[in-house]
């Protein structure tokens, strides 16, 4: 085989993913350190004049301070009452996500099948979603209660519609070509959707899922200040009614904190999925 | 559906048809099919009225026969291409494909399409596409993966098995598009333009290698070209097609001139004559 055709050397110099692996990883793994240094340190000098500030130039009672905070967090996590209420907002999150996604896949699936009916039902959709779904908390209430179902719905609703929008464009959109040859090798109508429209529908279906945990999750602790005895929401709701301002603190750091876990969750998880994808076309 | 297709049997030869091109041979074949083009004609709709793209094609392709179509824009060629693929029903007339009699695994697809653009999925890699047309009919996953191995390392690609296609340039995709038509061993084998997007080096590897996985098996092929030495270099047979409608113009018959054929065989006066008289028929000037 000549040089000018010899597969190995033209990849190597057309395609820089190709160059070097073990140098780039350790590139990366040191930029990652810098990273995570900087980090640190913006969140140190944060806390530090937090701390500075309050009682010297702010009243204590309106920011409170750092080691309060941090007292009350303890506190929690040695009385149990964190994971008490943490637990019951990762279940009801947990339960309404996986339920929304299932459904809103199942749904979408049957549209791709259904291609007019489901274009017809998606202006439905779209419309009922653009209810602020804080207004049906209250119904809610009223139909299932104050426990967990209430909660449970709202995570649903939230999840599913994000998940079946992306799911139903995605799915209706596989390039022609790949479903040309679907047809050509004769792969039947479940090969195609398993092996073809979900593979090329995944970029959709990632980023939805990406947008969907986090907000799923703002959602329960929605219905949860909307009325509950349990859950983060209840913890800042409590808080709130009894002044209590390192408390309100505290719940609000353990909110942001599991937001932020599961976006980065998410994240992850769609860099997963998406491996097959260069990353400068992502 | 016009389209028929027949399960493996001994194929009843339909003599004394108006098909064209019974002048050719057939070849002992491991794995080509016959193709039979019957009255086929095509009309499309479109807004300024319908647009008849095909009209009256009548053709026979031996099992094994290596044949290019060739003709200007418009004339079709595509369109007839993408109806012998089964990917369009024409409005008139029939396409048969009667697969070899010794064709084993009746499972497995008839045929294979390979097109400028590739469809490798980008979510798999160059093994697990070439492997994925065995995957859809049930080989099992130790075999399809030993066969997928074999196939790349026959298009050259043995070290790339675990790249994935954005992985690669353009003429090992087509390496990898080669392997996964070759891989169920399809009774005909249909390529539109194939190499058009590759540089001529990179052509004529493939060029290469068409030739010999074809010889080797057998496989019945039609390539449609607008590159008359591509079609002059690889074919037993070259069909021209003139425009609106799509219709046969002439054939050349090739058979006797051994391949490969090298690039100063091609500047023969034969060749000469042949490459001048299909470019009348495509209305250029010679």
């Amino acid at each position: 085989m000549s040089v000018l055709t010899d597969p190995k050397l033209s990849t190597e110099l057309d395609n820089p993913a190709t160059l070097l692996p073990e140098r780039r990883r350790a590139a990366a793994g040191r930029s990652w350190l810098v990273k995570a240094a900087q980090h640190t340190l913006v969140v140190a000098v944060f806390l530090a004049a937090w701390q500075y500030a309050s009682g010297r130039f702010v009243d204590p009672l309106l920011i409170t301070d750092p080691v309060s905070v941090g007292r009350q967090l303890l506190e929690w996590t040695e009385n149990g009452l964190l994971l008490f209420h943490l637990s019951f907002t990762l279940q009801a999150l947990f339960f309404g996500f996986v339920s929304g996604a299932v459904a809103a896949l199942l749904l979408a699936v049957v549209f791709t099948r259904l291609p007019r009916l489901g274009r017809f039902t998606e202006t439905y959709i779209i419309a009922f979603n653009a209810i602020p779904n804080i207004a049906l908390v209250p119904i809610f209430i009223v139909w299932f209660g104050f426990g967990i179902e209430t909660k449970i719905l709202m995570g649903y609703l939230t999840a599913s519609f994000i998940i079946f929008i992306a799911a139903f464009q995605g799915l209706r959109n596989t390039e022609a070509r790949y479903l040309e040859l679907a047809r050509i090798l004769e792969a039947n109508t479940v090969q195609t959707l398993l092996k073809i429209r979900i593979w090329a529908a995944m970029p959709f279906l990632a980023s939805a899922v990406k947008m969907a945990l986090p907000k799923t999750a703002l959602a329960v602790v929605i219905a949860e200040f909307l009325g509950s005895n349990r859950g983060v929401g209840y913890l800042v709701v409590r808080a709130s009614n009894l002044l209590d301002i390192p408390a309100l603190f505290a719940a609000v750091v353990v909110l942001t904190v599991l937001v932020q876990t599961l976006s980065l969750a998410a994240a992850f998880l769609e860099s997963r999925l998406l491996r097959w994808i260069p990353k400068e076309k992502r | 559906m016009t389209t028929t297709e027949q399960r493996p049997r001994a194929t009843a030869e339909t003599s004394g048809t108006a098909a064209a091109g019974t002048g050719a041979p057939d070849r002992a074949t491991r794995s080509g099919g016959e193709i039979l083009i019957q009255g086929v004609g095509h009309v499309f709709p479109s807004d300024t009225g319908p647009v008849e793209a095909l009209r009256d094609i009548d053709l026979r392709i031996a099992p094994g026969e290596f044949v290019s179509l060739v003709g200007t824009s418009g004339c079709g060629k595509s369109t007839l291409l993408n109806i012998v693929a089964g990917l369009l029903s024409p409005t008139r007339g029939t396409v048969t494909i009667t697969p070899a009699a010794q064709d084993a695994d009746a499972r497995l697809p008839r045929r294979a399409y390979i097109t400028q653009d590739d469809r490798l999925l980008p979510w798999r890699t160059a093994v697990q596409n070439v492997a994925f047309p065995l995957e859809l009919h049930g080989v099992g996953k130790r075999e399809r993966l030993a066969r997928a191995h074999e196939l790349l390392d026959r298009v050259g690609l043995a070290d790339f098995a675990q790249r994935r296609p954005s992985e690669l340039s353009g003429g090992m995709r087509q390496r990898v598009s080669i392997a996964q038509a070759l891989v169920y061993r399809p009774a005909v084998l249909l390529m539109d333009e194939p190499f058009g997007a590759l540089d001529a080096w990179t052509r004529e590897s493939l060029h290469e290698l068409l030739l010999d996985v074809q010889a080797e098996l057998g496989t019945t092929t039609v390539l449609v070209t607008h590159d008359v030495f591509e079609a002059m270099g690889l074919s037993d047979r070259i069909i021209t097609l003139a425009p609106r409608p799509g219709r046969i113009l002439r054939e050349y018959v090739l058979t006797d001139f051994p391949r490969p054929r090298s690039h100063r065989e091609l500047q023969t006066p034969h060749f000469v004559e042949i490459h001048e008289q299909i470019r009348a028929d495509l209305g250029f000037r010679t």
